[in-house]
């Protein structure tokens, strides 16, 4: 059994930081977090990288309504629970899918407030812990990880102001040889409107190990709320033969402004699957990078989107064969809804040296409404001349035989439609392995309440 | 008393361009009839108008069904009504199971059109127990593997696999009247046995049929009471089941000849 452990012994409630971020902010949070020097370091250049750098130029996705100085930089710590009947309602549903787990961390607003790990796996070495208490009890790791090649600080505007402001996240260290089957598990509850959360998710996986790890974003829906921020990074280190599922899902609330940057670096003969799962948010702008740096190595990216009402879903994606003898093969699909938009802009770069790279790219698109729109922005930067690439990118409607077909078997049509649409993320969702057949369901469950209305 | 189908003076368009052009046609439950006729006589024009598909449109007559005219009544409602439609064509659902296709068709077709598709019935649908237990004895009936229920609809079938899926649903939903659309085509003889062999297991007094095929081949195992001529959109002959063999031996072009004389 997964043995508890609380974080915070003794609980704080101090008033709210002020709005805005600002220098004093950012060592305001360094100082409750009892940050050591070379961490309030790194926030300072991050902040400095940010009031340097011009905002991305995003041709098609506008933040423009986001109020940068009207944010909260960061929560007042919350109180930890002991017992997961003491979540909120939704949170605590929302856990319910999963059973048997190699370890579970849950984050509200800015800060954890419970964690468990499986006894036999902290026996074997395996670290898991909110990035927060990572850098207080392995410093070493994070100074070698942390912002330093999966995503640098200053890779852009929104980057730097994580690398000032990131609070709480995922911190997941498994040692070489290692092969867990049951999924570890974060999630974050981001409830405070008009705060801004940068949840950093960190995961090193050593040679020849296997692990797979979810993380959920969730949120209360709140369409009146006011503008909240979620500003997170992901960096996954695949080591050397390793093999790791990575399942991230994001189904924010209709407040939050939600600005991801991921990046998994695939040493030679890794093994990555890696399925991201958008639904929420008000703006959602995320990035999915994989960086294939060592020869034989594969990753499967799967996206699926599936915005409403006026919601806007921009995503982009690169598949960087650094080293040859590798493959990528990437599926993004979605369905739109409404008013909805969706941006998809993917790469695929083939460095010189690169031979033998096998890269395949597909984005497929299903408009429900003849309001909706969906762009989509398929590039090839090929320097290396013996591989096979394609890429093909589809917008489409329903068909409209397949309608008459499930119609004439006594279906309703907006039904039909439903499960037409539900086919069609079916093989996407197919990819998630047994130990995350709760999870699936739920998300084939999130996606059938979507196409309701 | 009227017949449990009934077809008056019905014509029908497709993209402007008249198809049938006047056709009447009563079939009560427990009869088999047949509908013979050459390509471009309106066979499928007159399955697709049947069960209510959006490009044929009726532009005069009417089709009684279960006490109401459905020439306006939408083609979900047609079916919960109990008419049914085997395709000529079906189209594949890829990612949709057979099983919680079925399983979401027959909670609709029993007044449940609210249960979910993903195994979940909170309408109280057909439960999973008693739904697994009918699709194998059904399946059983048509000769199909178990392990078809878990394939994606009509996703890579062959010819034979897709008519026998649609017999499947006709077994499942249980319709008061079924059209047969071509069902013959494409199937080898054992393929045509075994679907016809279903078919004829589920003729009751309470299911009537309606068979529609250019050749004569599919009546030597589904056995017609009654046997229509379809000729440039219009019913020009109808007979017992020796007008199947007399045309079959005579050919469609003895048919205008009668027709014009």
């Amino acid at each position: 059994m997964p043995t508890k452990t609380i974080h915070q012994e003794t609980i704080q409630r101090p008033s709210l930081p002020a709005r805005g971020f600002s220098r004093e902010a950012l060592e305001s949070l360094s100082a409750r977090r009892n940050e050591p020097a070379w961490m309030l370091e790194n926030r300072y250049q991050g902040w400095r990288d940010y009031q340097e750098l011009e905002p991305p130029l995003w041709r098609r996705t506008d933040i423009k309504a986001l109020d940068w100085g009207q944010l909260i930089p960061f929560a007042p710590d919350q109180a930890a629970v002991s017992d997961l009947q003491a979540l909120p309602p939704k949170l605590h549903d929302a856990l319910s899918v999963y059973g048997r787990r190699a370890g579970l961390l849950i984050q509200r607003d800015s800060a954890p407030v419970y964690m468990d790990l499986a006894d036999e796996l902290r026996a074997q070495g395996v670290l898991w812990t909110d990035m927060s208490t990572a850098v207080l009890e392995y410093p070493e790791l994070v100074q070698d990880y942390f912002m330093t090649e999966a995503v640098p600080a200053s890779t852009d505007k929104y980057t730097a102001l994580h690398a000032a402001f990131w609070s709480g996240g995922t911190f997941l260290y498994v040692p070489e040889g290692l092969s867990i089957e049951l999924p570890f598990v974060s999630v974050l509850w981001q409830e405070m409107p008009e705060l801004a959360v940068f949840p950093h998710t960190l995961l090193v996986v050593g040679a020849r190990s296997e692990v797979t790890l979810v993380s959920e974003l969730l949120s209360m829906g709140c369409e009146a709320c006011p503008n909240t921020y979620h500003g997170g990074v992901t960096e996954l280190y695949v080591g050397a033969g390793a093999q790791v599922r990575y399942v991230n899902a994001q189904d924010l609330g209709r407040h939050v402004y939600d600005l991801r940057s991921q990046t998994a670096l695939l040493d030679r003969d890794s093994h990555l699957d890696w399925l991201s799962v958008t639904l929420g948010g008000r703006v959602s702008r995320s990035s999915q990078h994989s960086v294939l740096r060592g020869p034989g190595g594969e990753a499967y990216v799967t996206g699926l989107y599936l915005p409403d009402g006026k919601q806007h879903i921009a995503m982009d994606t690169l598949q960087d064969h650094v080293a040859g003898n590798c493959l990528s093969d990437l599926l993004y699909q979605g369905a739109l809804l409404g008013k909805s938009r969706s941006v998809y802009e993917g790469t695929i770069r083939a460095w010189p040296g690169a031979q033998k790279t096998n890269a395949y790219q597909s984005n497929r698109n299903l408009l429900l409404s003849k309001r909706a729109r969906a762009d989509s922005i398929p590039q090839l930067e090929i320097e290396a001349n013996d591989l096979r690439c394609t890429h093909g990118a589809t917008v489409s409607h329903v068909d409209q035989d397949q309608v008459f077909y499930l119609m004439s078997r006594g279906i309703p049509r907006p039904d039909a439609v439903r499960l037409i649409v539900e086919g069609f993320f079916q093989p996407s969702l197919d990819r998630l392995p047994p130990s995350l057949e709760g999870l699936k369901e739920r998300l084939t469950g999130a996606i059938a309440t979507k196409l309701r209305g | 008393m009227s017949a449990d189908l009934s077809i008056k003076n019905l014509h029908v368009s497709v993209e402007g361009q008249e198809i049938l052009k006047g056709l009447d046609l009563e079939i009560n439950r427990g009869e088999i009839h047949a509908i013979m006729g050459p390509n471009g006589s309106g066979k499928s024009t007159l399955a697709n108008a049947l069960m209510g598909h959006p490009a044929y449109e009726v532009t005069e007559g009417e089709i009684w069904f279960k006490g109401q005219n459905i020439v306006e009544v939408p083609p979900d409602e047609r079916a919960r009504l109990g008419l049914f439609l085997a395709f000529q064509y079906p189209s594949s659902v890829p990612g949709v199971s057979v099983a919680n296709f079925l399983r979401t068709a027959m909670n609709a077709r029993r007044g449940n059109a609210k249960a979910g598709s993903n195994g979940k019935s909170p309408g109280g649908g057909i439960s999973l127990r008693e739904f697994r237990k009918e699709l194998k004895e059904k399946m059983a009936l048509l000769k199909m593997d178990f392990g078809f229920a878990q394939r994606y609809v009509n996703e890579g079938f062959s010819g034979g696999e897709k008519k026998r899926m649609e017999i499947l649903q006709m077994a499942m939903l249980e319709p008061e009247i079924a059209v047969l659309d071509e069902t013959d085509s494409g199937l080898d003889i054992d393929a045509l046995r075994i679907v016809s062999e279903g078919v004829n297991e589920l003729m009751s007094p309470n299911l009537g049929v309606l068979v529609i095929t250019h050749y004569q081949r599919i009546l030597n195992y589904i056995k017609p009471q009654y046997v229509h001529i379809l000729v440039a959109g219009r019913i020009v002959m109808s007979g017992g089941p020796d007008l199947a063999l007399e045309l079959e031996e005579r050919g469609y072009d003895w048919v205008r000849e009668t027709e014009g004389s």
